[in-house]
């Protein structure tokens, strides 16, 4: 089945300005229909960003590729576990990535939580209560939240949470003790869920 | 209520695929527990997405996603092979998920040895200098005064214990080294079943001791 034209159209709406409620209706129509122009928009934003951060972690340009194309299938073969009011498109496809990523270079396994296991009849999902933001608001608040980040902690959280660096690792690199690293990380990261919160934590 | 947890530290890199699985198990464990904690992973995420969608992009060649495109029909093969072992329901409430393939089969059927008085053990990988095992110990049992060699997370499962002014119930961490004696009770109302992760004294080169008093929070 040839779509390329009408998936470039499409692909070109969603470049980089995508809106990522869009995304999340791509995800449902894979569940709902198998749509493969849905998956191609997912594919033309998600692969080559996937592929980007692999590489910055490490992976070599080949390992990169194989561990972003098997996330991708993935991301349609689970399609239908995707829940847009757990998580937003972006999270979902990135643990996705993550798990993959750890299965496939460190030869381990990181199985997805699944709600409906026996474990978690008597645990509630979410006994705070609900979260005081939308997918979409908490992304937005993320998004502004990193911009005002003093440049040498927006560093950090680089390094950790796009670069996938251990905390140990990024002690080495920028020489700084393992300690400043882990509590720099900390107090961003509290600050960040104070204002997820709208509250005082 | 679960109220010992873990740190953001540990969290944190978890979140972002780089701890060790030993602690990634004990992490992951908690977590399937602690809905506190599973909120902050979800949040450390949501980062990592923003980051990711505000971020570089490297070209990927038709070629490539031609390749995908002809995989999307294939039957789901093996990439997450399916739990061989059936474990009893009571195994299945107990056993948070990340700890399952890592037992042969169900609680009761398990090889437990008797490791000192009212306490058995079951163990479950002994690697290099890694140790993980389940403890069960028997209700109101002490377990005698001692200390570590190396790190050791604890986790209850199942019952509680005391260990001096502290209670440790289903969900809660605790997190020793060399530095803490200890001699825990279990519960006087029924056994109490722990993960336990050891790592040997082999990496605890490390300043240990400085951030473990961050570890307990709350």
């Amino acid at each position: 089945m040839k779509m390329k034209p009408g998936v470039k159209s499409r692909s070109k709406v969603l470049g980089m300005n995508a809106d990522m409620k869009q995304m999340a209706d791509c995800i449902r129509a894979i569940a709902e229909r198998k749509d493969r122009n849905a998956f191609e928009a997912l594919f033309r934003f998600y692969a080559p960003r996937l592929k980007a951060v692999l590489i910055k972690g490490g992976a070599g340009v080949q390992e990169a590729e194989e561990v972003m194309q098997e996330a991708m299938v993935l991301v349609w073969r689970k399609a239908e576990q995707f829940d847009p009011s757990k998580a937003s498109a972006s999270t979902w496809i990135y643990t996705i990535a993550r798990n993959r990523r750890i299965d496939l270079l460190r030869r381990e396994k990181r199985p997805a939580l699944d709600p409906e296991d026996p474990f978690f009849h008597d645990i509630s999902s979410n006994p705070d209560g609900e979260q005081a933001y939308s997918e979409g608001q908490r992304a937005k608040i993320i998004r502004e939240f990193i911009k005002t980040l003093p440049a040498e902690q927006l560093l950090l959280v680089q390094k950790a949470f796009y670069e996938e660096m251990t905390h140990q690792a990024i002690a080495a690199e920028l020489d700084m003790p393992l300690g400043t690293v882990k509590s720099r990380l900390r107090i961003a990261m509290r600050r960040l869920r104070e204002q997820l919160s709208g509250a005082e934590l | 209520m679960i109220s010992h947890h873990l740190s953001d530290d540990f969290l944190i890199e978890y979140a972002n695929g780089t701890l060790p699985s030993p602690e990634a198990l004990v992490v992951g464990s908690h977590i399937s527990i602690c809905a506190e904690c599973r909120a902050r992973v979800k949040t450390f995420e949501d980062v990592s997405a923003v980051l990711l969608e505000d971020g570089t992009a490297e070209q990927v060649s038709d070629d490539v996603f031609d390749a995908v495109m002809a995989r999307l029909d294939e039957p789901a093969n093996d990439d997450v092979p399916e739990p061989e072992i059936l474990f009893d329901r009571a195994t299945l409430e107990v056993i948070p998920p990340p700890l399952r393939s890592y037992l042969a089969d169900s609680l009761t059927a398990l090889d437990w040895k008797r490791t000192g008085r009212g306490i058995e053990e079951v163990s479950l990988l002994r690697e290099d200098e890694t140790r993980i095992s389940l403890l069960r110990i028997r209700a109101g049992q002490k377990v005698p005064s001692h200390t570590h060699r190396g790190e050791e997370f604890t986790l209850v499962l199942s019952g509680g214990y005391s260990d001096g002014d502290s209670h440790f119930g289903k969900g809660d961490v605790s997190l020793a080294d060399g530095t803490i004696d200890h001699s825990p009770i279990a519960d006087n109302d029924g056994p109490c079943l722990c993960l336990t992760v050891r790592k040997g004294a082999a990496r605890l080169t490390g300043p240990i001791g400085r951030f473990l008093n961050s570890v307990l929070r709350g």
